[in-house]
């Protein structure tokens, strides 16, 4: 592998494509889902989906499935819908568990030089038991590999919380801070400066304020998780905050802070951003994020710009245009990035994936090709 | 004489008022042949008990409505039919019809109608600005008066009028619409919006 591709690599955070945790979807905003919360236990997207999230996909999401069909009884999942397809029926009680499975293959191509790889890029079981305001959150699983760490075992998130029916809330563990959009694609140009695309959860406090139109999340923590676990001398404090306002339910604004202390590792830095969602139809979803991300001792200021268009063409099946950018700094060039994708759902908690992204570096006249499938199962 | 010069601009003014009205419904009176409704919709923002909110909505406004010479009301009534509202999914618009709405029980269950409506005196102009509104909204078979504020707004050669009330869904013997520990809140907001155009 050439200098020039390792630095794309590098760039990119393509290495960490087997890091991912997928589940976020703010596309879903088309449908009139503006908050994570309905679907996700976690208000920052991803995870363990609800009961609810479990019955709307595969009630309304999956492409061979229909409401009137088989609608889920009141009160529980059942069926296809709930935990290794109703196996274990009421025996969990009011625990919720799942398990997310994501087999990928991934191709890279920039002129001459090319490989391909299979990943597993998860393979979680995720729990929870919500009741009476309180909710405790757990994931286990396998760490796949990453740079030169090999495959381990283990909790990507473990977390308690608890709401007030006011909408004050306080989570306390290992978590995703909240920033900015939460793509599905964790690679998006929106997070990959920030360490969000991997090694991202913080041990640390977060509080929050929801209400009918609003949703606010300050975090602080003593550093990013991993960095803590291994003590590898990248523990810094760090915050951030988020702003979420529903102007109705398909037009969201969201404003978004992040500050990170010097650590041994990495420079004092932070990123403040904005974003805007708007669904102008049903079937069609329009985010944009605009952000500076600040590095301190010399790192300069880059100015990041992702768009993501996605429309559903058919029940299930959707496609997306993601064009993003970033302007470069005295230590890193530039970069522009096309991703095209399309999701076929065709049953409840199957997302066949298939994206293409075209990556162009400042100051380099070939572009680096890069195409992933995936296949994700959440039983 | 007297009489006559303070009467004739306040008919004028609530005159103006009800033409607002009529063009929701294509009313017959002589004052509306002056104009034409060209969109209409009904929207009812629905929040969630785990935050944010989805919007229920509809094109399906009709009804008739006139001058009733005795109160400052209108006479005559708006309806909305419920099995035309949609909520973007069809998981959603089967439970709001068929188990809280229960639109499959009769007349009085499929449609929601406004009667004795009441815009009230206009802070200004004839087509522009504010007022309050009261009428008495029928849904799930139960009559109930409802409340909130009207505003009408030039739109270049067009009027557009926007009606916005809450209501309390467990006032009209609904049960709480809740669905695997997601829920709507007791408190939804209607949104009446429809724009006219003057007729030459």
């Amino acid at each position: 592998m050439t200098i020039r591709v390792c630095f794309v690599f590098a760039v990119f955070g393509l290495v960490v494509f087997s890091a991912g945790r997928a589940g976020a979807e703010p596309r879903f905003l088309s449908k009139q889902y503006n908050r994570c919360s309905s679907c996700h236990y976690s208000a920052s997207g991803g995870g363990l989906l609800t009961p609810y999230g479990r019955a709307l996909s595969g009630q309304e999401l999956a492409t061979t499935r229909h409401v009137n069909a088989q609608p889920a009884p009141e009160g529980n999942v059942s069926g296809e819908d709930a935990f290794l397809f109703g196996a274990l029926g009421d025996h969990l009680g009011p625990v919720q568990l799942g398990v997310s499975l994501l087999p990928s293959h991934l191709h890279f191509a920039s002129g001459s030089f090319s490989d391909s790889r299979n990943l597993l890029m998860n393979a979680d079981v995720e729990g929870a038991y919500r009741g009476h305001g309180w909710t405790a959150y757990g994931e286990a699983g396998r760490m796949p590999e990453i740079r030169s760490e090999g495959p381990r075992l283990y909790s990507r998130e473990h977390w308690v919380s608890y709401e007030s029916r006011r909408g004050v809330g306080i989570k306390v563990g290992r978590y995703m801070p909240a920033y900015g959009i939460h793509f599905a694609d964790h690679t998006s140009l929106n997070r990959s400066d920030l360490g969000f695309d991997h090694d991202d959860q913080v041990y640390g406090v977060e509080v929050s304020r929801t209400t009918d139109q609003s949703l606010l999340q300050i975090s602080v923590s003593p550093g990013r998780a991993e960095s803590i676990v291994k003590d590898d001398g990248g523990t810094s404090f760090n915050t951030t905050g988020r702003l979420q306002v529903d102007l109705a339910s398909n037009v969201v604004v969201v404003g978004s802070g992040l500050y990170r202390d010097e650590s041994l590792l990495e420079s004092r830095h932070g990123a403040a951003g904005g974003a805007v969602g708007f669904a102008p139809w049903r079937r069609v979803t329009i985010w944009t994020e605009g952000d500076a991300h600040i590095r301190a001792g010399g790192g300069g200021t880059s100015l990041v710009f992702v768009n993501e268009t996605a429309v559903e063409a058919f029940r299930g099946v959707w496609f997306k245009v993601s064009p993003q950018g970033r302007t470069g700094t005295d230590l890193s060039p530039g970069a522009f990035r096309w991703n095209l994708g399309a999701h076929v759902l065709p049953r409840a908690h199957v997302d066949l994936g298939l994206d293409f992204y075209f990556d162009k570096i400042e100051g380099s006249d070939k572009a680096f090709k890069t195409v992933l499938a995936q296949l994700h199962m959440y039983l | 004489m007297d009489n006559k010069r303070t009467f004739k601009p306040a008919l004028t003014i609530v005159a103006s008022a009800l033409i607002t009205w009529f063009v929701a419904s294509g009313v017959g009176v002589a004052q509306s042949r002056a104009w034409t409704t060209t969109i209409g919709d009904v929207r009812v923002t629905c929040p969630l008990t785990v935050g944010g909110s989805f919007e229920a909505k509809t094109t399906a406004l009709a009804g008739r409505l006139s001058v009733d010479p005795a109160t400052r009301a209108l006479a005559g009534e708006l309806s909305v039919e419920l099995k035309t509202l949609d909520t973007g999914i069809s998981l959603r618009n089967q439970h709001m019809l068929d188990n809280y709405l229960e639109v499959q029980k009769g007349e009085d269950f499929e449609t929601a109608v406004l009667s004795n409506i009441d815009v009230g005196p206009l802070t200004t102009g004839v087509t522009d600005g504010h007022s309050r509104f009261t009428a008495r909204l029928r849904l799930h078979g139960t009559l109930q008066a409802v409340a909130g504020q009207a505003t009408m707004s030039e739109r270049g050669s067009a009027v557009r009028v926007e009606a916005s009330f809450p209501i309390r869904i467990s006032d009209y013997g609904i049960r709480d619409p809740r669905y695997l520990g997601v829920g709507v809140k007791n408190e939804v907001v209607v949104r009446v919006v429809f724009f006219a155009n003057k007729d030459s």
